[in-house]
């Protein structure tokens, strides 16, 4: 079997064998359904937009910071890092079988969630064109993050340091997208390039651009490569 | 007879921004040798074995493993070892079942009769049968330690790198264990670091002293087979039993000390446990150049005792391996002041 799958399988296993994964995932489904059910009574309207809008902030805070801290911290607190990496298998194999793993949580968890736009469906006239794009755009948010908290888990042997890191981190990426209304000129311009916020709202919006699905495959394609060499840098430390 | 090297370096270095861990080293391990690998903390011996397996690559030198350059080739490197770290890391959530599976497929063993053979020869080999289906979280440290020796054996590695495999194995498992490592010592390569000599005379065709050296980092002191390392000591031992005799009066162990210690040669006379209530025992340690047995026997039938034995032997490899390492050690025990002088 490909050493890839074979790490992802176990990595994706042994989310479901701590009550980290399940304590996540069942809080913040609790929560952003509360959020969203008292708001969808409120407007009185058949839209999933506030979906989209309190999903991504669960993300940044806990979600992704959470499932992504012990990844590599805790393999190099007990040092199972050493007997993986002396296996016959590449770092990148390591490191994509750890991002697959976490992302496939992350498919879970936007699943579950699909219950909310069944339920509303059920109930009024939803489009489902924009819920598929909305999807496609957190899969991707979440893909970014999860190589940002790889990374930072990569770093240290402290699953505590590795959360903060990430959490200040996505909360940096997300939250600048706030400014960007107030600032003008060429800082405008980059507050809106690198912000999360922006680039997701037109998916949010049922509006499929490239370019911001280019923008998060692209930062998901930095952080991977980062960690392979935060992850080699072993060797020369 | 053994030919082929199985493992080469070469001026071996690892520099870390303040220190050098590994100075230097050569060395050549053939098929068919079991190399223990001895020196105190810190002497380098962990760094060598992580530098063979492709963990952390090397400042400087050579390291190959069957052929294969451990920095260039490092995936080829990986396929001919097994490899087990110190304390044996596993994942505590996974049972021994589905970790050694886990193995078998880092090692893309063939799904199969051959694969399921493979596991019940490291299982018997290993012990792990009464805890087999267990989750690793709940077993002991030696039944780690065994599931640790599994996955290394699991390939059947032509070459096994083992940092103090032993070191949480019960004395029953631990002779077991080593009698086994004697046994594929025949046909394949096996380097093993241990701080336990007994181990390393009764297992290792030969032996490995990596020890630090003015403040440097860990070099090679001694290499070769148990006995030839034993006589590289500069010193040899001499057990003597001495009875009443015609004097009729047992000597005291302070007596027979005082007596022999005045015997040009003998450095050191230190008393030993006596078999038995009619005789004193001790043991004289001499240089190796020189052979006192004369002197010693004149001395005791000068006080009219009777010799119940004398033997001169070499030093034991403890002894060896203390004199070929202890020198750093006391340095580092200095105070700060003193030692930078």
């Amino acid at each position: 079997m490909n050493s890839t799958l074979t790490i992802t399988r176990r990595e994706f296993r042994s989310n479901f064998d701590s009550p980290i994964a399940y304590v996540v995932i069942a809080l913040s489904l609790l929560f952003v359904g509360w959020l969203f059910f008292s708001q969808f009574w409120t407007v009185n309207r058949a839209t999933v937009a506030p979906l989209f809008y309190y999903l991504p902030w669960a993300f940044v805070f806990p979600i992704i910071p959470a499932i992504t801290m012990r990844l590599f911290a805790e393999e190099k607190r007990t040092g199972t890092i050493e007997l993986l990496i002396t296996m016959p298998v590449r770092d990148r194999d390591i490191v994509l079988g750890k991002f697959f793993a976490t992302l496939g949580l992350i498919a879970v968890l936007l699943v579950l969630t699909l219950t909310y736009p069944y339920t509303i469906s059920r109930i009024g006239n939803l489009d489902l064109g924009p819920v598929w794009v909305g999807y496609v755009g957190l899969l991707l948010e979440a893909a970014a993050g999860i190589a940002i908290g790889l990374f930072f888990s990569s770093l240290t042997e402290n699953q505590i340091v590795a959360f903060f890191l990430t959490l200040c981190s996505l909360f940096g990426l997300w939250a600048v997208g706030f400014l960007s209304s107030d600032t003008n000129g060429p800082l405008g311009n980059i507050i809106s390039f690198v912000s999360f916020e922006r680039r997701l709202s037109p998916f949010s919006r049922g509006l499929f651009d490239v370019r911001n699905a280019i923008y998060f495959l692209s930062v998901t394609a930095f952080f991977l490569l980062a960690t392979m060499r935060s992850l080699e840098s072993r060797k020369w430390k | 007879m053994a030919t082929d090297v199985m493992i080469h370096t070469k001026d071996l270095t690892k520099r870390y921004e303040n220190f050098v861990a590994v100075d230097r080293i050569s060395f050549d391990v053939h098929r068919g040798e079991v190399v223990g690998f001895l020196g105190p903390n810190g002497a380098g011996k962990s760094t060598t074995m992580r530098i063979l397996t492709c963990f952390i690559s090397a400042t400087d030198g050579v390291a190959k493993v069957h052929g294969f350059d451990c920095f260039d080739e490092p995936l080829e490197v990986r396929r001919v070892i097994g490899y087990l770290p110190q304390r044996a890391p596993l994942y505590p959530e996974m049972t021994v079942h589905e970790y050694l599976d886990f193995c078998a497929d880092l090692r893309q063993l063939p799904v199969g009769e051959s694969r399921k053979k493979s596991v019940r020869r490291v299982v018997e080999v290993c012990g792990l049968n009464s805890f087999y289906q267990k989750e690793i979280r709940s077993l002991s440290h030696g039944q780690r330690q065994r599931v640790g020796l599994g996955q290394a054996l699991l390939h059947d590695p032509p070459v096994m790198i083992l940092d103090e495999p032993t070191a949480d194995l019960d004395p029953n498992e631990k002779r077991e264990f080593l009698t086994y490592l004697r046994d594929i010592g025949s046909n394949r390569t096996v380097i093993l670091s241990t701080h336990n000599i007994s181990e390393v005379e009764y297992a290792c065709s030969r032996t490995l002293i990596i020890a630090n050296r003015d403040g440097k980092g860990g070099r090679i002191v001694a290499d070769g087979p148990v006995e030839a390392i034993r006589a590289q000591g500069g010193t040899v031992r001499y057990q003597i039993a001495v009875g009443a005799g015609d004097s009729g009066k047992l000597p005291s162990g302070r007596e027979l000390r005082t007596t022999l210690g005045e015997i040009r040669g003998a450095d050191r006379v230190t008393e030993l446990a006596a078999p038995d209530a009619k005789s004193v025992k001790v043991e004289v340690v001499g240089a190796k150049d020189a052979d006192i047995r004369g002197e010693l026997r004149r001395a005791v039938a000068d006080k009219s005792w009777e010799l119940l034995e004398l033997g001169r032997e070499l030093p034991s490899l403890e002894d060896v391996f203390r004199e070929l390492t202890l020198a750093e050690d006391r340095r580092d025990r200095l105070p700060a002041a003193a030692a930078a002088e």
